[in-house]
């Protein structure tokens, strides 16, 4: 016990050195544009737009661990919003391992590799009336009948990878530009959603291999 | 009568008085003195807005810019300095990344 506690603590006084000296956080917000094959689901929707069909919004956060090399953890979102309707998430997370270099002062190129666990729910809002509920009230003296908000929802996960090489421009050393091109390969299964807990048949997108072009505004602190 | 002449004399003395202070600024202040080094000593609760406000004046005064964009020269600098060139691994992972897209977008062609 002693001899591992011997060989673990300068071990870690090692790495929190390497991660304290090196202190640089990433935040990036931005959006990306993609092309998946949502077809089915919009024609089942009834609706679809540029926006909600090829346009993801992103929020990115990477820290400096090494000389070239940041980890951190990225989030996509693709939302589709009907009213007093179906609502549509794509949620793609990425856990980043990216290094970069400056071939020039204040531009960098950077290379992501990054393994995803991605997911899509799709819930509505429902309104409903129940006569033991309605019941109740009225023996306060309350009269009328009362409705009761619920959601329903249908979700799916699966796993994904990523990949991408870009090149961000400081404008300051605590602001930069940043613009990649890359794509996405996701392991989707249709036959994998869930709905209340039992296995359901979900809609056939395309979602296998996406191309991904990706701009966003880095904050660094 | 005479209570009122002994009144406006008072107070045109007092208003005729210029005052005795000097003009510090704001990144003098003694509260960002104290905030700054290795033996920082921390702000009491009513020292937390005249700190923040002296912060913002002196970041947005002729010399808090001046020393920003010294700062900002010295970290673009040094983070070229760093990372001009890969070191260890990380080349291997650009080169696997860039690979990866390359054949991607190959196999899109094809």
């Amino acid at each position: 016990m002693l001899r591992m506690n011997q060989k673990l603590f300068p071990i870690l006084m090692i790495f929190f050195t390497a991660l304290n000296g090196q202190s640089k956080l990433h935040i990036q917000l931005g959006s990306g544009y993609y092309e998946p094959n949502l077809a089915v689901l919009n024609e089942a929707f009834g609706d679809s737009s540029f926006f909600s069909t090829n346009i993801l919004l992103n929020f990115t956060a990477t820290y400096q661990v090494y000389y070239n090399t940041r980890v951190g953890l990225g989030s996509w979102n693709s939302f589709h919003r009907l009213k007093d309707s179906f609502n549509r998430r794509f949620t793609y997370r990425a856990f980043i391992l990216e290094t970069f270099y400056y071939p020039r002062e204040a531009i960098e190129f950077n290379f992501l590799l990054a393994p995803m666990w991605n997911s899509c729910d799709i819930s509505i809002g429902i309104e409903n009336t129940n006569t033991n509920w309605s019941d109740l009230l009225s023996t306060f003296g309350n009269t009328g009948t009362f409705t009761f908000k619920s959601t329903a929802i249908m979700n799916s996960s699966w796993f994904g990878f990523t990949s991408s090489i870009g090149i961000r421009y400081y404008i300051k050393s605590s602001l930069g530009l940043d613009l990649r091109i890359g794509f996405t390969k996701n392991f989707y299964n249709k036959e994998k959603w869930k709905y209340e807990g039992e296995t359901i048949i979900g809609p056939g997108i395309k979602l296998d291999a996406l191309p991904l072009l990706r701009l966003g505004v880095v904050f660094v602190r | 009568m005479r209570f009122m002449c002994i009144t406006a004399i008072m107070v045109g003395i007092l208003f005729g008085q210029e005052t005795d202070t000097v003009e510090v600024h704001p990144c003098d202040s003694p509260l960002l003195e104290q905030m700054k080094g290795n033996e920082k000593r921390p702000l009491k609760l009513s020292q937390m807005l005249p700190f923040t406000i002296n912060v913002i004046k002196c970041r947005f005064s002729e010399r808090g810019k001046n020393t920003a964009n010294i700062r900002d020269v010295r970290n673009k600098k040094m983070a070229y300095k760093d990372a001009q060139q890969f070191k260890s691994f990380s080349s291997t992972c650009a080169y696997c990344a860039a690979v990866m897209v390359f054949v991607f977008y190959l196999s899109t062609i094809f």
